[in-house]
């Protein structure tokens, strides 16, 4: 590998190079301004795009949140159709109607808009995440399920259990 | 039995325990160890890939490539070598993750969630023994990618040497590398842990040549006399026996972590998985362990699955608890067309 004095500067030229690569970023010689314009604050961005969602929520439900406050379950219920027609991506609304049906005592309804809500953000049923809602989740699959046992196995219908079904999944976690 | 059966039986023993118990470490339900997931995890680290719930630089990747290049230096089975079908081999590595996306899961992971009772990968099996099937079938009438030369040992050391660079990002973490707060990929063992059993599991497994299409792939053609039927017993047994150990077990066709209840789509993406394996000689697991041996062959399926990782999750394709998406579909089905134009441009017509 070092037959004449062309391999020999070829290595210590190797050498000398993966040297600097490596010392470079530990010395106080860079282009701090360039630094940080590169994708190095993608961690950064994430977290801020986190905290601005959390305050959209909380600006956007804010009326919602007091309708179901008071217990004016009905108008909550216009006004999240209201935001959905305007914001249909937006997977907060789905939950919060979830959340609505569910105490309304319409559980295939309920499930449904969960199911929806999770599909579109999985933040929702994640233990630690602040948008978290796996308690009302998890607590409507299990008692969608029980009364689905309860029942003759072909009386359930399809399309109620699929829902059911997906949040199950979701709630036993592994991988998205 | 010889002391090659006893290291396939350890091997087996060992990924089946590890699988369920990087688990129970933290890794997500079921996920122990799936080579599909740690690639779309580790594309997405590396920014690949914007899905900010599926960014972690999983660990046990370079274990695994690195542990089975220190066990080939070691045994003098280090042996830099190339064939002449690279782009062949990157885009079924492509392929792969595909058909691994499709499902849910590697075949190591079909495994794994079988032995913790999740019915809906019985069917996946099936797809993959049918996949394995036609491989063989091609194979022997004459599909060939071409076979390999001694090459020099530069193109041999470049995927370990990407893999220790991955290894330096695990231990060292850059700004760029990005790691998931929230979502399945915020949930991982410990890294120490993590990398220990990837660079274990990588030593044992290239010293028996584990792989679990090419064990089923030995089935297939030898039934009882293979070897490699010890190892996969042992894995399924020695999994199923830590799932039952450790609370994991429960059998059922619903509620499946990660699961998805489209069996046609199922059998389809991992019967894909079977076919290229047997095409390009070996599971995703084994194409790592490969590449650690300085199979450059195995290198560009790597960098395929790599680049597979990054576009099941940015094309939309990787299928969810939901079902498979429509993009999925076709790429499942892309994925097949792929593999049948290769077996008609490929085939030796001599061999019939």
């Amino acid at each position: 590998m070092t037959h004449d004095n062309l391999d020999r500067s070829l290595w210590i030229a190797f050498f000398l190079i993966v040297v600097a690569a490596l010392a470079l970023p530990f010395l106080p010689l860079g282009n701090t301004a360039a630094t940080n314009a590169t994708p190095s604050s993608r961690a950064n961005d994430q977290k801020l795009l986190r905290e601005a969602r959390l305050l959209i929520i909380q600006k956007r439900y804010e009326s919602v949140e007091s309708l179901m406050k008071s217990q004016q379950n009905q108008q909550a219920l216009l006004k999240l159709e209201e935001i959905v027609r305007s914001y249909p991506s937006d997977p907060h609304a789905f939950i919060l109607k979830g959340e609505l049906l569910a105490s309304m005592g319409a559980p295939t309804e309920a499930a449904a808009s969960f199911a929806q809500g999770v599909k579109l953000e999985g933040a929702y049923v994640d233990k630690n995440s602040p948008t978290s809602r796996r308690e009302s989740i998890s607590h409507l699959v299990e008692s969608e399920l029980a009364k689905s046992k309860s029942l003759s196995s072909g009386t359930s219908p399809q399309t109620r259990l699929n829902d059911i079904r997906y949040l199950q999944s979701r709630l036993a976690g592994g991988c998205e | 039995m010889s002391r090659q059966t006893w290291i396939i039986i350890l091997t087996g023993i060992s990924m089946g325990v590890l699988g369920v118990l990087l688990s129970v470490w933290g890794n997500p339900e079921n996920s122990g160890i799936c080579i599909s997931c740690f690639m779309e995890n580790s594309a997405g680290a590396l920014g690949l890939h914007g899905n900010a719930r599926l960014q972690y630089l999983r660990p046990e990747l370079p274990g695994f490539v690195l542990g089975a290049a220190f066990s080939s230096l070691i045994a003098g089975e280090f042996k830099p070598r190339s064939g002449n079908s690279p782009a062949l081999r990157f885009f079924s590595g492509i392929f792969l993750i595909v058909g691994c996306a499709i499902f849910v899961g590697c075949p190591i992971k079909m495994l794994l969630r079988l032995c913790a009772g999740d019915l809906t990968a019985a069917i996946a099996a099936a797809g993959l023994v049918s996949g394995v099937w036609i491989g063989l079938q091609l194979l022997a009438r004459g599909v060939d990618l071409g076979s390999q030369q001694k090459t020099n040992p530069m193109s041999g050391f470049l995927v370990p040497l990407l893999f220790a660079l991955l290894l330096l990002f695990v231990l060292v973490p850059p700004a760029f590398v990005i790691a998931s707060t929230e979502g399945s990929s915020s949930r991982h063992a410990p890294v120490l842990i993590s990398l220990a059993s990837g660079l274990f599991i990588g030593v044992i497994a290239q010293r028996s040549r584990f792989c679990i299409t090419g064990s089923l792939r030995d089935i297939l053609l030898m039934g009882r006399r293979a070897p490699q039927l010890s190892g996969f017993a042992a894995f399924a047994l020695s999994a199923t026996i830590a799932s039952l150990a450790t609370g994991g077990m429960r059998v059922s066709l619903y509620g499946q972590p990660g699961a998805h209840l489209e069996h046609f789509w199922s059998f389809l993406g991992m019967l894909l998985v079977g076919w290229i394996s047997v095409m390009i000689g070996g599971c995703p697991f084994r194409q790592l362990v490969k590449a650690g041996e300085g199979d450059t062959d195995a290198g560009m399926a790597v960098l395929g699955m790599f680049l597979g990782g990054a576009l099941v999750q940015s094309w939309g394709i990787a299928a969810t608890a939901a079902g498979v998406p429509i993009y999925g579909k076709v790429a499942a089905l892309a994925g097949i067309a792929f593999s049948l134009l290769v077996s008609l441009f490929l085939r030796n017509r001599l061999a019939d």
